[in-house]
């Protein structure tokens, strides 16, 4: 199991209710992210302590390469510190936020490198990666997840692929197999899908 | 791009957000999407969905480097008037007290063949601490470094081990990056040192040259 850096801290023994779990982490990187634009750089250290972790590992899975995502993390950061004052909280999750920076400058860095590993080999990686379900923390999640399993195996492979390894539609084709115009539809089904079902949960 | 339709507006926004618009596809719905109130709305809809997946991968923790190097961007972004001045001001202090050289503006690059975060109980780093030992340079970045008491500074000391007393390496800075130049001696004690540590002294450092203060912080110093 992958430590954790750092403990959530939640009030004493109280169990959270689910939305409220997901929502007050919301609150406290908001909050870390204010004082960040404000020029604290003790609640930027904190919130790179939180949230580096996860946008790392997403790195790795985009860019494959560590070097190249030790260089997008900090140009990231770098960025973060510069914008922090020009997140609004009206407009999205702080996690949501940082994962559009992340995917966007990973999806540059990738136009100008070359993939290294042999797109067979990240199609069974991502075969083998199918954790087994946990327990989901907040709502928008467990929902995410029912909706998502209810997709046929093409769209859902394709989406994960897509999403979780940075894989363009030419790349998901040759990844499963399958024909570009197939894998096209399949995302393009599976995103409305997924829609129909999110919003009748 | 027919924008207008709501179903079309959600299938390009799932698809931005999935990383599938590439290239010009892409910055064309970038524009769009900086006036168009409802692609925002849907765009919203698919990021916060979509990174609950990230909240599922395994978190691999960066090396400390990566956080080092964020940090010393910032620096050089934002820090150049007053606290470039208090840095020159602090090494010149630093210099005169004990004796080091200082060269202003180092020419050859920074080579860092060492590093040290001094930090504080909860973690926070208070100074970043590089050796380049090829040029006998040591560089010290203040981080997140309260300023010291009124009538106090800061004295960062190498621990060379085997019972022999802590030797000096200067006064910390509040702000900013200063670099001293050591003695051949001392970039020999320095590589095989035991650790490093911060103590509190009277204003421009201990006057006896050995450590007179509380011993504040300590820190290892690692190759790179």
């Amino acid at each position: 199991m992958p430590v954790l850096p750092y403990t959530l801290e939640t009030d004493k023994g109280e169990p959270m209710a689910e939305t409220a779990a997901g929502d007050a982490r919301n609150a406290r990187l908001a909050d870390l992210l204010y004082r960040s634009a404000s020029g604290d750089r003790a609640a930027f250290a904190a919130l790179y302590r939180e949230t580096a972790p996860t946008l790392f590992a997403w790195l790795l899975r985009l860019l494959r390469r560590r070097a190249l995502a030790e260089e997008v993390l900090q140009d990231v950061f770098v960025s973060v510190w510069q914008h922090a004052a020009e997140y609004d909280a009206a407009k999205g999750r702080v996690m949501s936020w940082l994962a559009r920076m992340t995917r966007n400058r990973a999806l540059d860095r990738l136009r100008r490198e070359r993939r290294l590993v042999p797109l067979d080999e990240l199609a069974a990686a991502e075969e083998g990666g199918e954790a087994p379900e946990e327990p989901r923390s907040h709502v928008e999640e467990r929902a995410l997840a029912e909706c998502f399993e209810a997709l046929a195996e093409g769209p859902r492979r394709s989406l994960r692929l897509a999403y979780l390894s940075g894989l363009s539609h030419e790349e998901i084709a040759r990844a499963l197999g399958a024909p570009l115009g197939t894998v096209k539809s399949w995302v393009r089904r599976g995103l409305a899908s997924l829609k129909r079902c999110l919003e009748g949960a | 791009m027919n924008g207008d339709h709501p179903a079309r507006q959600d299938l390009l926004a799932g698809e931005y957000v999935l990383g599938l618009l590439r290239g010009p596809a892409r910055r064309r719905f970038e524009r769009l999407l900086l006036t168009d109130p409802g692609l925002q709305a849907r765009t919203r809809f698919w990021e916060d969905r979509f990174a609950t997946w990230l909240d599922a991968l395994p978190p691999v923790v960066p090396a400390p480097r990566v956080w080092h190097a964020i940090v010393a961007r910032l620096g050089r972004d934002e820090r150049a008037g007053l606290g470039q001045r208090l840095a020159v001001a602090a090494a010149l202090v630093a210099a005169l007290a004990l004796g080091f050289l200082l060269r202003p503006a180092p020419a050859p690059v920074f080579e860092t063949t060492h590093v040290a975060t001094v930090a504080d109980a909860a973690g926070q780093p208070l100074w970043l601490i590089e050796l380049d030992a090829e040029s006998a340079r040591l560089a010290v970045r203040a981080l997140l470094a309260e300023p010291p008491p009124a009538g106090k500074s800061y004295e960062l000391w190498m621990l060379p081990g085997e019972g022999r007393a802590p030797v000096s390496l200067g006064l910390l800075p509040r702000e900013g990056r200063v670099v001293t130049v050591l003695t051949p001696d001392r970039v020999v004690l320095l590589r095989q040192a035991t650790g490093l540590a911060v103590s509190l002294e009277p204003a421009g450092g201990s006057p006896t040259g050995l450590p007179t203060g509380p011993v504040l912080f300590q820190a290892a110093l690692t190759a790179t």
